[in-house]
């Protein structure tokens, strides 16, 4: 068989995502595996292993108490904050793509907290402040929140206002995707639609909702793999103190990450199965 | 395809391989050990240390060796040792790591795991990760032969005996638990300073004494705590939660202890804790130090804040901290006070056990390593002729009368530090470091475990002591055991 000159390119253009998803990301998976059905000890001399089966992953929910309450709170805390990463990435981009001067700055300006309030300075950030809004009183929402729900989820959204901008920063991937979505719908649809005598609430409803929906997937998934992996995250942060832990351990903290991978990967199959495009039924 | 498409493709993959061989970092630097110690190897200074081995240790070797050494000492002492430890012996370069004291243990694992581990290595708090990953090495031979082991303290003289038999780790450093008095606040209230070789029952009389709640004034804060002295100095025991060399108890004076606490705290004796309404409310900033409020008679605290207590933050404000020990028990038997001992090995993997054991002690607790170490607490200067040391790094772990007198002399002159140097020769470490399983019981049972925190637990009223002492005896004793185990996998 001969390969077109055109696969070969293509191939060749893929061939170092490829080079880096099998060394950086394949190889580590199956060893983080082989890890999770050991218990491992770093020795000066090299690795040792006692193979243990799936005990680790039985302990990860028998034995760390913080692993089920740190995945009740992120759960929680997720359920809130996609939707509202969502919706604000999806009002900022429509106000982007109208035609209004330094279009170009204001796109950069809401982009460029992915570049900067990355990694480490994220973290600096929140510890100095300045990722809550200064005239908000934080006691006074918990006071009125707690009048009314319960304290669980009091204090979820009580943190949704203290972390707000936090929040909202995590946005910028979501806006660009919006926005190159948003650039493709044809206006003359819109043309159409008002020569009909269609208002621009219905324009976006029976327009732009339907046309950007498989987007809005893409959108939600983004948002919470990146809220999966944010540093964050207090279940990252415990994943790695096992890691170090003297009785747990790599394999212990290798298990509690593929068990949380799972958890993770339940939470996608759900939105993909709501949002999901449904085929029209036939005839 | 086109000549132009291929170098477009080639141009691209030599980037790649640039930037991924640019990224990687050749293992030989791992180490971090460029520290700036010269190696003055060859110019026949201390050639002589070979002639001076103590009396039953096998020799030195003459062949030209490398030793690296980490711990979280002040860098400027580490290099000034490690020099001195080169002019003995020329033959041995030091090459220091330079590790964040933050994630200490996480830093040699990674280490380990890379067949990089120190051959003389500090660990940081829990033993129970150097004995789980096989770190430490034995020097049992070494150190049973060694006359200057005698030389050490007699309370630590046996730690890093973890099975009883082999001695895996041994003392390296010593910061004994300090009980700071504010003179000037005892002189205003007309409250005579305690004896040096007050109790404790004296001191908690004091503590309830020097509470005036309509001035706002409060008996006691805590960095360290009642719970940790209390059984050391009542009952006499050589480690924490009622440690007598075979198992732990905390049915005799760690629970009483602890009751005492809470009932302080419930009382009032207690200041109020940081950042808390409660700190807000007596001291109009919830952020301020109780120690700092001029209005704590007591400040439950350890050995490096005494130069920071000389600052004019304090003397400004008319608080004038003096240093006690820890009171002795009522009837105690013995002189023990609980102590920040760190400890320090050698690798189980070092081609230079010998060697690396010399290293160990210099920078711990022989003689010429504390000579040594003087030297540079009274001379090591910065670029700007500042002293690096105002104030020295801890005290002399081995009972050598002239280091201690040596090391008085770096102290002001008030009779308040020869009280305190004189009964602060029986240090008891504490768990983490010296006992087996200790570590591992306070993070999965003793701080998060079902009771939360215990002993915030206790001080809410929240568990009564006297209900767990018993069941905690239990499972601390079980920690142990299981820890133990883990020495001869």
């Amino acid at each position: 068989m001969k390969l077109k000159r055109e696969t070969v390119y293509g191939y060749m253009f893929i061939l170092p995502w490829l080079i880096g998803f099998l060394i950086l990301v394949l190889y580590p998976m199956i060893q983080s595996f082989y890890y999770s059905l050991n218990n491992m000890r770093i020795t000066p001399t090299g690795l040792r292993f006692i193979y243990v089966g799936f005990n680790n992953y039985r302990d990860v929910w028998l034995q760390d108490m913080f692993f089920i309450t740190e995945l009740f709170s992120f759960s929680v805390d997720t359920l809130i904050r996609i939707p509202v990463i969502v919706v604000f990435a999806l009002v900022i981009a429509m106000l982007l793509n109208q035609d209004v001067k330094m279009k170009g700055l204001f796109r950069t300006i809401f982009f460029l907290p992915v570049i900067v309030a990355s990694g480490p300075v994220i973290n600096q950030l929140v510890e100095q402040g300045a990722t809550a809004i200064p005239m908000l009183n934080q006691d006074i929402i918990m006071n009125i929140l707690t009048s009314f729900l319960p304290m669980w989820f009091a204090e979820v959204v009580g943190n949704l206002f203290n972390q707000i901008i936090t929040i909202l920063w995590y946005s910028g991937v979501q806006i660009l995707l919006f926005l190159a979505s948003l650039q493709k719908i044809d206006p003359n649809l819109y043309e159409a639609a008002k020569i009909d005598g269609g208002s621009n609430w219905e324009c976006f409803w029976k327009i732009t909702l339907p046309t950007i929906k498989p987007i809005i997937l893409i959108n939600l998934v983004y948002t919470l793999i990146s809220l999966a992996n944010s540093g964050q995250n207090p279940i990252i942060d415990l994943i790695y103190a096992n890691m170090f832990n003297a009785t747990r351990g790599y394999g212990f903290a290798s298990a509690m990450a593929w068990m949380y991978a799972v958890i993770i990967g339940l939470m996608l199959l759900i939105i993909f199965l709501i949002f999901k495009e449904k085929k029209p039924a036939r005839g | 395809m086109t000549r132009k498409a291929w170098f477009m493709i080639l141009s691209v993959l030599i980037a790649m391989v640039l930037v991924v061989s640019g990224c990687g970092d050749d293992g030989a630097n791992d180490s971090g050990a460029d520290s700036g110690t010269e190696t003055d190897s060859g110019n026949g200074e201390g050639t002589e240390g070979g002639d001076e081995e103590p009396a039953g240790l096998p020799p030195m070797t003459e062949e030209e060796i490398t030793l690296t050494y980490a711990s979280w000492q002040n860098f400027e002492l580490q290099t000034f040792l490690a020099e001195k430890f080169m002019e003995k012996y020329p033959n041995i370069t030091v090459e220091l790591h330079q590790l964040e004291q933050e994630g200490w243990n996480d830093h040699l694992t990674n280490l380990a795991s890379t067949g990089d581990l120190p051959d003389v290595f500090w660990y940081l708090g829990n033993v129970d990760v150097p004995i789980r990953n096989m770190w430490l090495g034995d020097f049992t031979e070494l150190f049973e032969s060694d006359p200057e082991s005698d030389t050490i303290l007699d309370t630590l003289k046996d730690q890093g005996y973890f099975d009883g038999e082999r001695k895996m780790a041994a003392p390296a450093g010593y910061l004994p638990y300090t009980i700071f008095l504010d003179e000037n606040l005892f002189n205003a209230q007309n409250v005579e300073m305690p004896s040096a070789d007050w109790t404790w029952n004296e001191m908690i009389e004091l503590i309830k004494e020097m509470t005036v709640p309509e001035e706002g004034i409060f008996g006691y804060n805590t960095f360290t705590k009642l719970v940790t002295m209390g059984p050391i100095v009542n009952g006499d025991n050589i480690g924490e939660f009622g440690w007598d060399g075979e198992k732990y108890d905390l049915t005799g004076w760690w629970d009483d202890s602890l009751a005492l606490h809470a009932e302080l705290v419930r009382n009032g004796n207690h200041a109020p804790f940081f950042d808390t309404d409660e700190a807000e409310a007596a001291f109009g900033d919830r952020l301020l130090w109780a120690a700092s409020s001029g209005r704590l008679a007591m400040q439950f605290d350890a050995w490096w804040t005494v130069d920071y207590f000389k600052t004019d933050e304090f003397v400004d404000k008319g608080i004038k901290w003096v240093p006690y020990v820890v009171p002795k028990g009522d009837d105690a038997a013995t002189e023990n006070k609980p102590a920040f001992v760190d400890f320090g090995s050698i690798s189980a993997a070092t081609e230079h056990p010998r060697e690396a054991y010399e290293l160990l002690k210099f920078f711990g607790w022989g003689e010429d390593g504390w000579n040594a170490k003087l030297e540079a607490f009274e001379t090591l200067t910065r670029e700007d002729g500042t002293s690096v040391f105002t104030h020295p790094d801890g005290l002399p772990i081995i009972d050598n009368q002239e280091i201690w007198d040596r090391l008085r002399t770096l102290l002001p002159e008030e009779q308040y530090y020869d009280d305190f140097l004189a009964r602060a020769k029986s240090p008891v470490p504490l768990g983490g470091a010296s006992a087996p399983g200790f570590q591992t019981f306070l993070d999965e049972v003793y701080f998060g475990g079902e009771y939360g925190d215990i002993e915030a637990a206790a001080a809410n009223g929240d568990v009564n002591p006297y209900d767990i002492s018993a069941d905690l005896t239990e499972r601390i004793n079980q920690y142990y055991e299981q820890a133990l185990e883990e020495l001869f996998y």
